[in-house]
């Protein structure tokens, strides 16, 4: 009897698992959708991937399938070389170049050439200096995601309510009273009237141990200095000599500049933001307790439903000018915008080169890059943009302060990067934001601003030069 | 009926052996006798576990160390080979060519005395107190214990907000207390270095004093009574019956100590996001997997340092065999 109930289980045990294994096998072979979307789900949420695949399915009778998953960066290598069924993937950080050089990836040449509307290809819709950097050995294998926008978030709420103005400058000594009517009002000058204003309840800043978020204020600086063009010509590697302090300071004294503010001036700072956590940082800014921080477009998107609009209501302010700012010919100072997220690889959107639906991949994207979709996009994420021309595109009135902020500053901005495909780049030699090793200075500058910045510029640039033939092989 | 049957079998019969019995009676319809059986149900056992060892420890172990003597070729897309270029790399890397490397290694070989010098000590006379049944004894080991079941991003989280210099509570007692400059807890190196350590000592305990309580737990009663009775003191207990008797518990955790080199992560990662002073070499690793670029560098990485990890560990092993004699109880 033991023995028959024993084999009657183990035979019922056996039928579970073949039926299990058949159905997850007949899951992946037969799909019930004509295209599925892999997103990663952080700062930017879901909400825009649901809204365009919904809008898709309306206006062509198709299936979008979604997929929103917080480790799918981590996922997409082992997705691309073990073949999945995913038709398009939205990741940050992903290095797609590797994968393009092994095939993985699905050319997207095609879709650079097609129309997005009457007479507006595809490729002309890109940001141009996103479109550069999409290409590896003569083909467009990724298309840029989005176009991010850093800088100085600031409570613009405390700042009307305190009278304060939006400084558009580093530094104006001539105005204290950072009155507007006088003249330029200086961030510097600014800090120190919230101090005297709030009798030190209220800081200047906050920020985190993730320091690099101060890269989207110092790099604007660096650009500022060295004109988008000189930023340009730095990410194409021609030779170890853009990284020579003597010829090209700018990054170094933009750094300066920094520490001038923050190492120099602790005051300025709510108290060890070097040793704060990131969501305790956002804690102090939308509670009140300091009038900027150091962020980009996701912020608002990032807190929504956190805070109170009754104490805090955010704004994105141009990068104030550094002295010695690149002039245009009206002689004003040429507005920079660093593309936040364009380190490295950048975000990107790609599509397998296994996928069953790349005609409706591309169909999609070109779908998504059209004016009323890159609306859609923008309203759906509160402010971020794709990588893509906007000049066709107008917020509505409902839209929010923070939105409208950083659709103006990257309207008017000339837009960098620091993308590049340079061998020692990917080989993970040298890092570009931050040469040698990526190594941002910022902590260390605070924990000891007697730092000779000069020397420790001297010494990296001493070492590129030592290396460059050895990475160039 | 056939109950009537089975009740009917003679009573010698019943009392063979499963093995005479099996041997007595006919073949089954499929023709095989027991141990035949036997072996074949063994084989369908172990035939899981092993197949899983040998992909997911056998196939990657030999693709890492294949990977190792590789480099990946932009142009054509294919992984060639390149010799000990790696090795050589990584060895100038951490003999000084790269800063963050050799930092990276030395705060990794850091959490061995830690692990195993002051977290393996304080567990064992944790346990030893929670087995004395000192008063509170059962709340201490909710206490010591709940580090290990609470999720690590929760309690990292905890942990750092409670050192936030105006968010959280360690700073304002401190200040009651008269300390003046209270430092960057998490600021800057060497104190986030240390405020890790110390969050692995935190919620390392109780993992250990689980294991070590346990196995004093198993020490025979009439001998610690026999020690009671010729008046042998507490520390001499602790240190004279105790810790030998349970020694291969300590030597194990001992072991698994010093492999927390190569294995520490999370602490670092959720702690000190970001930050290149705190890395250890499983987060380098971990870094380097995810972003994708030097795959091959990160193979030779673990390889040479497993390399030099590995028989230290063995012979660390080898030698706390040798320092007490097994006792069987």
């Amino acid at each position: 009897m033991k023995a028959k109930f024993l084999r009657s289980l183990v035979l019922i045990m056996a039928l579970v698992m073949a039926l299990g294994v058949g159905l997850a096998f007949s899951a992946c072979s037969t799909t019930e959708w004509d295209l599925k979307i892999s997103v990663v789900h952080k700062e930017y949420g879901q909400r825009w991937i649901n809204a365009l695949a919904r809008k898709f399915e309306d206006e062509t009778g198709l299936v979008v399938e979604v997929e929103a998953n917080p480790n799918l960066q981590s996922e997409i290598p082992n997705r691309l070389q073990n073949g999945s069924d995913d038709d398009i993937f939205f990741s940050h950080g992903i290095t797609w170049e590797l994968y393009a050089a092994q095939g993985y990836l699905e050319p997207l040449d095609d879709l650079y050439e097609m129309e997005v509307s009457e007479g507006v290809t595809f490729g002309s819709k890109v940001l141009p200096q996103f479109r550069s950097a999409a290409q590896f050995n003569g083909h467009y294998y990724k298309v840029p995601w989005t176009n991010g926008t850093g800088g100085l978030v600031y409570n613009k709420k405390m700042f009307e309510d305190n009278g304060w103005s939006v400084p558009t400058v580093y530094s104006n000594p001539n105005n204290p009273d950072c009155d507007p009517a006088v003249g330029d009002v200086g961030l510097m000058e600014l800090c120190e009237k919230i101090l005297a204003d709030t009798d030190g309840e209220v800081k200047p800043f906050v920020w985190s141990s993730e320091t690099y978020y101060w890269d989207y204020v110092v790099f604007d600086w660096w650009a500022q200095l060295a004109g988008v063009d000189a930023i340009e010509e730095y990410t194409q590697l021609g030779s170890a000599e853009v990284f020579n302090p003597e010829t090209h300071p700018e990054q170094k004294e933009a750094l300066k500049a920094w520490k001038n503010l923050i190492a120099d001036h602790p005051e300025y700072s709510m108290e060890d933001c070097a040793g704060k956590q990131y969501t305790a940082a956002q804690m102090e800014f939308v509670t009140g307790r300091a009038a900027m921080i150091p962020c980009a477009q996701w912020l608002e998107s990032g807190m929504m439903g956190n805070y109170d609009e009754s104490t805090c209501v955010m704004d994105l302010m141009p990068t104030p000018f550094l002295d010695g700012a690149k002039t245009g010919a009206d002689d004003k100072p040429i507005r920079v915008n660093y593309s936040v997220g364009s380190t490295n690889s950048g975000d990107s959107i790609l599509i397998p080169e296994d996928s069953k639906h790349k005609d409706t991949a591309k169909q999609f994207l070109q779908f998504m890059f059209r004016d009323d979709n890159l609306k859609l996009f923008t309203e759906e994420t509160y402010g971020v943009q794709l990588a893509a021309d906007y000049s066709n595109v107008t917020l509505d009135d409902d839209a929010t302060d923070f939105m409208k902020s950083v659709y103006e500053i990257n309207a008017n901005s000339q837009k960098f990067d620091l993308l590049s495909s340079a061998l020692p780049i990917l080989q993970g030699y040298l890092s570009l934001d931050w040469p040698v090793e990526g190594v941002q200075h910022y902590a260390s500058l605070v924990a000891d601003p007697s730092t000779d910045i000069d020397a420790m510029y001297q010494s990296n640039y001493e070492t590129i030069a030592g290396n460059w033939s050895k990475w160039f092989e | 009926m056939s109950k009537m049957t089975e009740s009917a079998v003679p009573v010698e019969e019943t009392a063979f052996s499963d093995e005479s019995a099996a041997a007595a009676k006919p073949p089954r319809g499929h023709g095989l006798n027991r141990k035949k059986q036997k072996t074949i149900f063994i084989c369908v056992m172990l035939a899981f576990p092993l197949v899983q060892l040998f992909i997911f420890w056998f196939l990657v172990n030999v693709n890492t160390i294949i990977m190792s003597f590789q480099e990946f070729d932009w142009l054509t897309g294919k992984y060639i080979f390149n010799g000990f270029d790696n090795f050589i790399r990584v060895f100038q890397e951490i003999g000084g060519t790269s800063q963050v490397t050799q930092r990276t290694v030395i705060n990794s070989v850091l959490y061995l005395p830690i692990t195993c010098f002051i977290s393996l000590p304080l567990s064992i006379l944790f346990s030893y107190f929670l087995y004395k049944k000192v008063p509170g004894s059962a709340a201490f080991r909710v206490i010591f214990f709940l580090p290990s079941i609470i999720p690590v991003a929760v309690l990292t989280m905890a942990f750092s907000f409670s050192f936030d210099a105006t968010l959280g509570f360690v700073n304002p007692i401190l200040r009651a207390l008269g300390v003046q400059n209270i430092p960057s807890w998490f600021g800057q190196y060497p104190n986030n270095q240390i405020m890790i350590f110390a969050y692995c000592i935190w919620a390392g305990l109780g993992t250990n004093i689980v294991l070590i309580s346990g196995a004093i737990g198993r020490i025979p009663i009439e001998i610690m009574e026999y020690s009671k009775l010729e008046g042998v003191s507490k520390t001499r207990e602790l240190f004279q019956i105790a810790i030998p008797l349970v020694w291969p518990t300590i030597t194990t955790t001992f072991v698994l100590g010093c492999t927390s080199v190569f294995t520490v992560m999370m602490q670092p990662l959720m702690l000190t996001p970001g930050n290149s002073d705190t890395l250890t070499i499983a987060l380098m690793i971990y870094n380097g997997v995810l972003n994708g670029r030097n795959l091959p560098y990160y193979s030779a990485f673990g390889l040479a340092l497993s390399v030099i990890g590995v028989p230290i560990i063995l012979v660390i092993k080898w030698a706390l065999g040798k320092v007490y004699a097994d006792v069987e109880y």
